[in-house]
C-alpha cells in the first residue's frame, strides 16, 4: 500500500513535471514575469532585463556553514535545471516599459551572499534573525547604497548597467540567506523563446524579515500515515514559501508511529510518579507503542528517520517541532499498555468520552504512566535541539476521567472533590509533571489553549512562558495574550485545511465535516492573527499555523489539500496580507475586504501554483487556467472594474 | 482537535435538517446569482443581483413595517402555522437516511467486497485454490466450441488484464482494510485447485450502445452441474430466465478427476463481451490473496504492507453463484477538459478506474467558453487559437485512443458540443459567429467568465457547425450526442443590436431567418426508412406563447438538432431547454438534469427520458470555495460526502412508469478547480458510491436500502484497490476505522 501511494506521488509529481515542461511554450515574445511569493516587506525594481549566465554561481564566505554551502548548491541547482517561467503574463504597462536591449550583453555571474558573522547562529531557533537584503545593480550602486536603509526606488531603477551587474545577498543569519536565495530564485526565469534565464525588471532591490518569528505548519501524521517521502516534499514546499516550523502532529489516538525502543530494566531516571507505592524499574516495552499501536511495520518513524526529517528541514530553515498529544487522544497508546490507559471504549459509546473515535486517555493516577511518558520523552527529545516541545493536552474528557475508578478512588483518598474544579486538579497534576519533565531536559512546553482557557491551569500561571496554541478562534488568541501569554494563532475558521470534506463518520447523508465549509485561498488569506489587539498584546503572538488534520488525509491527496493554500498562510505570517501590512498588521486595523491585497496576490498565488507544481508538488489549481493567463478577468462582479473591450 | 466532530456527527436530526434548509436556501440563492443568471433573462446582471441578494433587506423591511401586527395577533399563530407546515412537508425526511444496519439486506462476504455488489448472488464455505497455471478460455453459448482465434479482440484484452489484475494481488500487498490484518489468523488455504475459468459468451462482438446487454453469471464451484440440453437455450431467451440452477433437469456432482482429486470449476457466461468484461472484474474481486503470516516472515507483530511476495491465490465461501445485471444503462463520469486541459492519460487512467466499478459512459465535456482543446480537421482555427496553448490539444489521434481504450473496458465515450452558451472559446477564431464575447461585467452576460456566445442568426455559424458536426460524427462513434444547451444567457444575446432587433420585432424575424439554412435538412432515402427518423416528430417543451429571445434560441436549435439527427446521433441536451426554455425538441432527446433532484419528475412528465446527475448530490467538484477572486465566497455548490453520493435516490417521488424513463446517471467533474494535480483525489473513491447506486441500486431486489456500514467497509477496499492499480483515491477516514468500521460509522 505505501509503495503504491509512493509511486503514485512519483508518477504524479513526474507527469506534473512533465505537463508542465509542456505547458511552457508562448506564443510571443513579451517579457515573463516573476512574481514573488512571498511578497517581501520591501521590494523595489528598474525595467531593464539581463540574463543569468550559464555558469551562475553563489559566492560564500570562507568557511562558511555546511547547510549554507548545501543550501547554496541546491539553489543553483534548482535555478539552473528549472524550466519554469510563469502562465501569468506581465502586465502590459509593464511590457511596454521593460527595457530588453541589454539582455544579451548583461549577465549576472554571480550572487555574493554575506553572513553577518557576529550575530549568525548556526542553529535556528525562535530568535534567529531571519531578515535579508537582495541587490541586483551596477557595481557603482551596489557598493554605494545598499547600505542605507531607506533606500529609494527611483535612485537605482533609471541606471544602465554600464560595466556588468553585480548580485549580493546580505543577511544576518545563514537562514536569512537562505531565504535570500529561495527569494532569487524566483526572480530567475526562463525565457521561452531563447531557452536562457532571465531576470525581468531589474535592478532589483529587496529588504526583506518575516512579521513573525512562528511562521508553522501543523501535519498530523496519526489518523492516516504520511511517508517519509511525503513529508520531505512537505518541508521543501515549505521552504519555498518561507514557513519555519514544521509542528509534527506525530502521535494521536489513531495510531502511535514512532517506532522506540525498548528500555532496559532500571534505568528509569524519573521518580516522581504519583503517590508511588514500591516502584519496580521494570523493562519498559516502549518498541510495542509502535509495534502494537502503528498501523504496520511500515507505516512507522524511527528513530533515524525523526533525525533526518529534523537535519533535513534545519537545512531549509525550518524548525521541527514535534507533538505527543496527551493525556488526551492516547487511544493508541493502550496497545501496548494498556493499564496506564483509560476509558477504552469504542463503539459506540466513544462520544461520551472523546471527540472522535477512537477514545481513549492516560490514567494520571497510575504511575507506570509517568514512567512511559518519560520514557517516551527520553527517547524522542535528543533527535532534535528546538528549544520548544510540543506537550499537546487539547480536548482532555473530564467525563472519561469521572468514570474512571482509579482516578474516583484517588480522588477519593485525596480529598478531591468530582467537581470541574477537582478533575482540574488532576490534569493540573498531569501537566505539570509532564512539563517538569520538559523543562528538565531544557524544553519550554507548547500546549493548545484548553489547559489555559479551559481548565485555568495552576502550572500554567506558575509557567508564564508556556506557550499557547489557539485553535478555536481569533477571539481566544484575544484573551490569552490578555493573560500574558505567549500565542502561536491558528483558527479553525480560517487556517484548518481539511475542513469541507462531509463527516468521515456515520451514515448521515447530509453530513458536513464540523468546521465546514472548506476554506478558499481568499478565505485563508483574510485571516489576521493580531486583528483587534492593542500594539503591546499583539507582541505576545509569536504567530501562526497552518493545520492540517489527516482524517481524510494521506499520500494520495496530501499535496492538493495544503498547496497552495498554506503558501496564503505562509505570505500572511511573513509580510501580512493587506500592502500596508508591515504597519498596519502591528497597529492591528480591523480590515476590510477591499483592503486586503487579495487580488493583487492572485496573480503571484497562481504563480506560485505553478512554480510549485514545476518542482514536483502537486499544488491544486485555483482557476481555469483561461483565468491564470487573463489577469483580471475572474473576478468575483463587484470587483468587474476592467472596461469593456479592452484587449487583455 | 476535532471538538465538534461528534456534536455534529450525532445531533439530532431536526437541527441537522434546518441547518441543511438554510444551506439550502443560501445555496439556491448563490446559485441564482451565478449559475442560473438568466433565468429569467435579467437576472444575471448586477443590477438583479442586488435585489436578489438584499432579499433578506426586503424580510427585514417588511417586518419592521409589520412587526406589530404579528406582535399583537399571531406570533404564537405565526409559529404554529410554520410547524404545522414543517411538520406536514418535513423537509428532513426528503431524503431519508440510508440505514446503518440493515440485516435484511444480505451481506457479502468480509473478504471478498466486490463493488458494486451484485444483484443477486449466493455463497457457501468452501474455497478453491487458483491454480498456478490457472487460464481463461473463451467458448461460444450456442456450439460450445472455443470461438476462433482471432474472433474476439476486446474480450481478448480483457481476459490479460483479468491475468494482470490476479497477478497484482499475488505480488503485491493485502489490503490496508482487510478486518483479520490483525489478528495474524492467516493459514495458508487449502482446497481443491481452480486451474479454469470458461467464459460461455454469445456475441463477442455486440455494439457499444446505449442499453447493450451487460448482464453475465458467474458460479465457482467443486461441483458440477450436470445440465439439461436446453438450459443454455433457454438462457439464451433473455434475462429474464437467466441463471443457473433454473433447470429441473440438473443433477450436481463433484467434479472428480480420474486419481480421484476434486477440482474446482468455474464458468462465467454473458450474451455479450461487454457482460464478459463485468463478470471477469467480479471474478477478479472473488479473488483473495493470503499472504504469509507475519509470524512465518519474522517481522515484528505488525504486518507488513510493502513487501513483496508471491502470495497464494484462492476463492473462499464458494460454491459461488452470482447473477447480475445494471439497475441502469447509463453509469457515466462527465470530466470537463475545458476549464483547465488534462492529458490524455489522465483520461486513461479515469477509464481505468471506471472500469473496476463497472461504469460504461464517459462523457467528455470537452469544449467550453474557456477554451477550445478539440483539433478539427476542417477548422484547425478552432483549437489553434482557441485552446489554452497550442499544444494543449487533443488530435484525432489522441481522441481515437481514448475511444479505442474505453472500448476495450465497456466504455462509451459520449462527447459534449456545448453550445449555443459556453462558446467563448469558439470565438476565438471566428469572431463573427459569437457575440458578447469577453463583455463585461461578465456576470450579466454568462454564468461564469469569459462570456459570449453564438450568434443564431449568422449563416456562418451553420457554416461551422455542419462543418463540425460532420466531423464528429466521424470521430465518435457513439449514437447519442451531447449537444448541450445549458446556461443559454439571453442577455448576452440581447446585448447585439441585431439580435435584440430579431427579439423585439417578430415583423423582422422572416428576413433575418430567410439568410440561414433551412431547419430540417432533407434526409436520404435510406435515413428516412430508419426507425429512429420517426424521432424527427419536434415538440415544443412548453406551453402558450414563446418569447423572442425562445424563438431566438429556437432558430439555432432547430438547425443544430437537425444536424445531428441527419448524422444518425440521438441528442442529449442539459434540463434547461426541457424546463426553462420553450422551444422545440425531438422527442427521442434525452435530458440530462443537474439542478435540483427533483427536476427529474418535471422533465419525465413532458414524456422525456432522463439522465440524472443533480448538483445536490454528483457534483464531485463543488465546496471547493469560489474561485471568482474579490471573493471570500463558498462555491455555489455544497460539498457531497460519500455517504451523499451513496444516497441520491435517482427513482424518488416517481412511479413504476416514470421510473423506466431515468436512463442512468452520471457524477459531474467540472474542472474549474481541478486538473491533473487532483483529479484523481476529487473523482475517487466518491465516483464509486455513485457507480454502485447506478449498477446495484439504493435498494436489493427484496427492496430493502443498502446499508451504509456494507458500503463504507467495501469502499474503503476499493479505495485500496484503486490506489494499488496507480489512481490516487482519496481516504474516506483514519486508517484505524478500516479495522474498527462500527465504532466510526456510529
Amino acid at each position: 500500500m505505501v509503495r503504491a501511494l509512493y509511486s503514485i506521488s512519483a508518477a504524479l509529481a513526474f507527469a506534473s513535471n512533465v505537463f508542465l515542461v509542456s505547458l511552457l511554450f508562448l506564443p510571443n515574445t513579451t517579457p515573463v514575469n516573476a512574481h514573488l511569493w512571498p511578497k517581501p516587506v520591501y521590494e523595489c525594481h528598474g525595467h531593464r532585463t539581463i540574463q543569468l549566465a550559464k555558469d551562475f554561481r553563489f559566492l560564500l564566505p570562507q568557511d562558511s556553514h555546511p547547510r549554507l554551502v548545501s543550501g547554496a548548491a541546491r539553489f543553483r541547482n534548482r535555478i539552473l535545471k528549472s524550466n519554469f517561467f510563469s502562465p501569468v503574463p506581465m502586465d502590459p504597462a509593464l511590457v511596454a516599459l521593460e527595457d530588453r536591449s541589454q539582455v544579451d550583453d548583461i549577465k549576472l555571474e554571480s550572487i555574493k551572499i554575506e553572513v553577518d558573522k557576529n550575530t549568525s547562529d548556526d542553529e535556528l531557533g525562535p530568535e534567529t534573525d531571519e531578515s535579508y537584503r537582495l541587490l541586483i545593480a551596477t557595481d557603482e550602486d551596489a557598493k554605494a547604497p545598499f547600505d542605507i536603509d531607506d533606500i529609494q526606488c527611483h535612485q537605482m531603477s533609471n541606471n544602465p548597467f554600464p560595466r556588468g551587474v553585480r548580485g549580493i545577498i546580505r543577511a544576518k543569519s545563514l537562514y536569512g540567506a537562505l531565504h535570500g536565495m529561495e527569494t532569487f530564485s524566483q526572480l530567475v526565469t526562463k525565457n521561452p523563446e531563447t531557452g536562457t534565464k532571465e531576470i525581468v525588471r531589474a535592478p532589483i532591490i529587496i529588504h526583506d524579515r518575516p512579521l513573525f518569528s512562528h511562521r508553522g505548519l501543523m501535519l498530523d501524521t496519526s489518523r492516516n500515515y504520511i511517508s517519509m517521502a511525503a513529508i520531505y516534499r512537505t518541508i521543501d514546499a515549505m521552504s519555498m514559501n518561507k514557513f519555519n516550523v514544521f509542528h509534527w502532529h506525530i502521535a494521536d489516538s489513531q495510531s502511535f508511529p514512532i517506532a522506540l525502543d525498548d528500555q532496559p530494566s532500571s534505568s528509569t531516571s524519573f521518580s516522581q510518579g504519583g503517590n508511588s507505592k514500591d516502584e519496580i524499574d521494570d523493562e519498559l516495552p516502549l518498541s510495542q507503542l509502535a509495534s502494537k499501536g502503528a498501523y504496520a511495520s511500515d507505516m512507522t518513524y524511527k528513530k533515524k528517520d525523526i533525525a533526518n526529517i529534523v537535519d533535513y528541514a534545519m537545512s531549509r530553515g525550518i524548525r521541527v517541532i514535534p507533538e505527543v498529544d496527551m493525556p488526551g487522544h492516547a487511544w493508541s497508546w493502550s496497545r501496548a499498555f494498556p493499564e496506564i490507559t483509560t476509558c477504552l471504549d469504542g463503539y459506540p459509546s466513544y462520544s461520551r468520552f472523546s471527540a472522535e473515535p477512537p477514545s481513549g486517555q492516560l490514567n494520571p493516577v497510575v504511575p507506570k504512566t509517568y514512567k512511559v511518558v518519560q520514557g517516551v520523552y527520553d527517547q524522542i527529545l535528543p533527535l532534535y535541539k528546538d528549544k520548544y516541545f510540543h506537550a499537546g493536552a487539547d480536548e482532555v474528557n473530564i467525563n472519561c476521567w469521572n468514570n474512571t475508578e482509579s482516578i474516583i478512588e484517588y480522588m477519593k483518598t485525596n480529598d478531591i472533590a468530582r467537581t470541574d474544579a477537582g478533575f482540574d486538579r488532576i490534569l493540573n497534576e498531569f501537566v505539570s509533571k509532564q512539563h517538569d519533565m520538559l523543562r528538565q531536559q531544557g524544553r519550554t512546553p507548547i500546549v493548545w489553549e484548553e489547559p489555559l482557557l479551559n481548565h485555568e491551569l495552576k502550572t500554567l500561571k506558575q509557567n508564564k512562558d508556556t506557550v499557547i496554541q489557539v485553535w478555536t478562534s481569533a477571539q481566544n488568541i484575544k484573551n490569552t495574550v490578555k493573560k500574558g501569554y505567549k500565542v502561536i494563532a491558528g483558527s479553525a475558521d480560517y487556517w484548518y485545511l481539511d475542513c469541507g470534506f462531509g463527516d468521515w463518520l456515520g451514515n448521515w447523508t447530509q453530513g458536513r465535516s464540523w468546521c465546514d465549509p472548506y476554506k478558499s485561498w481568499q478565505k485563508v488569506y483574510s485571516f489576521n492573527p493580531i486583528m483587534g489587539l492593542t500594539e503591546k498584546e499583539a507582541k505576545n503572538v509569536l504567530g501562526g499555523e497552518a493545520l492540517l488534520w489527516s482524517e481524510q488525509v494521506d499520500d494520495t491527496n496530501l499535496d492538493v489539500k495544503l498547496w497552495p493554500r498554506a503558501a496564503a498562510v505562509a505570505e500572511v505570517l511573513w509580510s501580512g496580507n493587506s500592502d500596508d501590512s508591515a504597519t498596519q498588521l502591528w497597529n492591528g486595523p480591523d480590515q476590510t475586504l477591499d483592503s486586503l491585497r487579495s487580488i493583487e496576490a492572485l496573480d503571484r498565488i497562481n504563480e506560485q501554483r505553478f512554480r510549485m507544481v514545476s518542482q514536483h508538488i502537486s499544488a491544486e489549481p485555483l482557476q481555469p487556467l483561461w483565468c491564470v493567463q487573463h489577469p483580471g478577468h475572474c473576478l468575483w462582479p463587484i470587483y468587474d472594474a476592467k472596461p469593456e473591450g479592452q484587449p487583455y | 482537535m476535532d471538538p465538534a466532530a461528534s456534536p455534529s456527527g450525532i445531533s439530532s436530526s431536526s437541527s441537522a435538517s434546518s441547518s441543511s434548509a438554510t444551506r439550502a436556501t443560501s445555496r439556491q440563492h448563490i446559485y441564482g446569482a451565478e449559475k442560473h443568471s438568466d433565468e429569467s433573462g435579467e437576472t444575471g446582471n448586477i443590477k438583479n443581483r442586488k435585489i436578489k441578494s438584499s432579499s433578506n433587506g426586503y424580510v427585514a423591511s417588511y417586518w419592521s413595517r409589520y412587526w406589530k401586527h404579528y406582535i399583537a395577533g399571531g406570533t404564537v399563530l405565526v409559529a404554529l402555522i410554520v410547524l404545522i407546515v414543517l411538520l406536514i412537508l418535513k423537509p428532513w425526511n426528503k431524503y431519508p437516511m440510508a440505514p446503518l444496519h440493515n440485516d435484511a439486506v444480505k451481506a457479502l462476504p468480509d473478504e471478498q467486497p466486490i463493488w458494486p455488489i451484485p444483484n443477486s448472488f449466493s455463497y457457501g464455505v468452501d474455497s478453491v485454490l487458483i491454480d498456478p497455471d490457472f487460464h481463461i478460455t473463451v467458448q461460444s453459448t450456442a456450439t460450445g466450441a472455443p470461438l476462433a482465434a482471432g474472433s474476439y479482440p476486446i474480450l481478448e484484452k480483457a481476459i490479460a488484464r483479468c491475468m494482470d489484475r490476479l497477478q497484482l494481488k499475488r505480488n503485491t500487498t493485502i489490503s490496508l482494510w482487510a478486518p483479520d490484518l490483525e489478528s495474524n489468523s492467516h493459514t495458508v488455504p487449502s482446497g481443491p485447485t481452480l486451474s479454469e475459468l470458461v467464459i460461455l459468451v454469445e456475441n463477442a462482438q455486440a455494439t457499444l450502445e446505449y442499453g447493450m446487454i451487460e448482464s453475465y453469471s458467474l458460479d465457482v464451484t467443486t461441483k458440477q452441474k450436470i445440465v439439461g440440453a436446453n438450459t443454455f437455450k433457454e438462457y439464451d431467451q433473455g434475462l429474464d430466465k437467466r441463471g443457473p440452477g433454473v433447470g429441473e433437469d440438473q443433477v450436481e456432482q463433484e467434479r472428480v478427476q480420474q486419481d480421484g482429486s476434486v477440482v474446482g470449476h468455474a464458468v462465467l457466461k454473458a450474451t455479450t463481451q461487454w457482460g464478459v468484461i463485468h463478470g471477469l472484474e467480479t471474478f477478479s474481486q472473488l479473488v483473495r490473496a493470503t499472504p504469509e503470516s507475519a509470524e512465518s516472515t519474522g517481522a515484528i507483530a505488525a504486518p507488513s504492507l510493502t513487501q513483496k511476495t508471491d502470495n497464494p491465490l484462492d476463492i473462499p465461501n464458494t460454491p459461488w453463484s452470482i447473477q447480475d445485471e445494471p439497475r441502469y444503462s447509463h453509469r457515466g463520469i462527465l470530466l470537463d477538459t475545458s476549464r483547465n486541459y488534462f492529458p490524455v492519460k489522465d483520461i486513461i487512467r479515469t477509464l481505468e478506474a471506471m472500469s473496476v466499478v463497472k461504469m460504461n459512459v464517459f462523457h467528455w465535456h470537452v469544449l467550453d467558453q474557456q477554451s477550445y482543446p478539440l483539433v478539427s480537421k476542417t477548422f484547425p482555427e478552432l483549437s489553434a487559437k482557441g485552446a489554452e496553448r497550442p499544444d494543449l490539444v487533443y488530435t484525432h489521434e489522441d481522441v481515437a485512443a481514448i475511444i479505442q481504450y474505453g472500448e476495450e473496458r465497456g466504455i462509451r465515450v459520449l462527447p459534449e458540443f456545448d453550445a449555443p452558451g459556453h462558446t467563448a472559446s469558439w470565438g476565438r477564431a471566428f469572431p463573427n459567429i459569437t457575440v458578447c464575447v469577453d463583455k463585461q461585467p461578465h456576470a450579466q452576460y454568462a454564468a461564469e467568465p469569459p462570456a459570449g456566445q453564438l450568434d443564431p442568426l449568422e449563416p456562418f455559424t451553420y457554416t461551422v457547425l455542419d462543418g463540425l458536426v460532420k466531423e464528429w460524427a466521424a470521430q465518435f462513434p457513439d449514437s447519442q450526442v451531447h449537444m448541450g444547451g445549458d446556461e443559454v444567457s439571453l442577455n448576452c444575446w440581447r446585448s447585439s443590436e441585431r439580435l435584440k432587433d430579431y427579439i423585439r420585432h417578430p415583423s423582422h424575424r422572416k428576413d433575418y431567418e430567410k439568410a440561414l439554412p433551412p431547419t430540417v435538412t432533407p434526409l436520404s432515402s435510406s435515413q428516412a426508412s430508419s426507425p429512429s427518423k420517426s424521432d424527427l416528430l419536434m415538440r415544443r417543451t412548453g406551453s402558450g406563447s414563446q418569447s423572442g429571445e425562445d424563438r431566438l434560441l429556437e432558430v439555432y436549435l432547430d438547425r443544430a438538432v437537425a444536424m445531428f439527427l441527419e448524422q444518425d446521433k440521438r441528442p442529449i441536451v442539459w434540463e434547461e431547454l426541457a424546463l426553462e426554455h420553450n422551444v422545440k425538441l425531438p422527442d427521442s432527446a434525452i435530458v440530462q438534469v443537474w439542478k435540483s433532484a427533483s427536476n427529474a419528475k418535471r422533465v419525465i412528465k413532458q414524456g422525456r427520458p432522463v439522465i440524472l446527475s443533480s448538483a445536490e448530490f454528483w457534483y464531485l467538484d463543488c465546496g471547493h470555495g469560489s474561485w471568482l477572486i474579490g471573493s471570500q465566497g463558498q462555491s455555489w455548490c455544497g460539498y457531497s460526502s460519500w455517504q451523499r453520493v451513496y444516497s441520491y435516490r435517482l427513482t424518488d417521488q416517481l412511479n413504476a412508469e416514470q421510473q423506466k424513463m431515468v436512463y442512468g446517471g452520471e457524477v459531474c467533474m467540472w474542472s474549474e478547480q481541478t486538473s491533473s494535480s487532483n483529479l484523481d483525489s476529487s473523482l475517487w473513491p466518491r465516483a464509486a458510491a455513485a457507480a454502485e447506486v447506478l449498477w446495484s441500486g439504493t435498494q436489493d431486489d427484496q427492496g430493502q436500502n443498502r446499508p451504509l456500514l456494507h458500503a463504507a467497509k467495501r469502499l474503503a477496499v476499493v479505495r485500496d484497490r484503486l490506489v494499488q492499480m496507480g489512481i490516487a483515491a482519496a481516504p474516506l477516514f483514519p486508517s484505524w476505522c478500516g479495522k474498527h468500521p462500527e465504532a466510526c460509522l456510529a
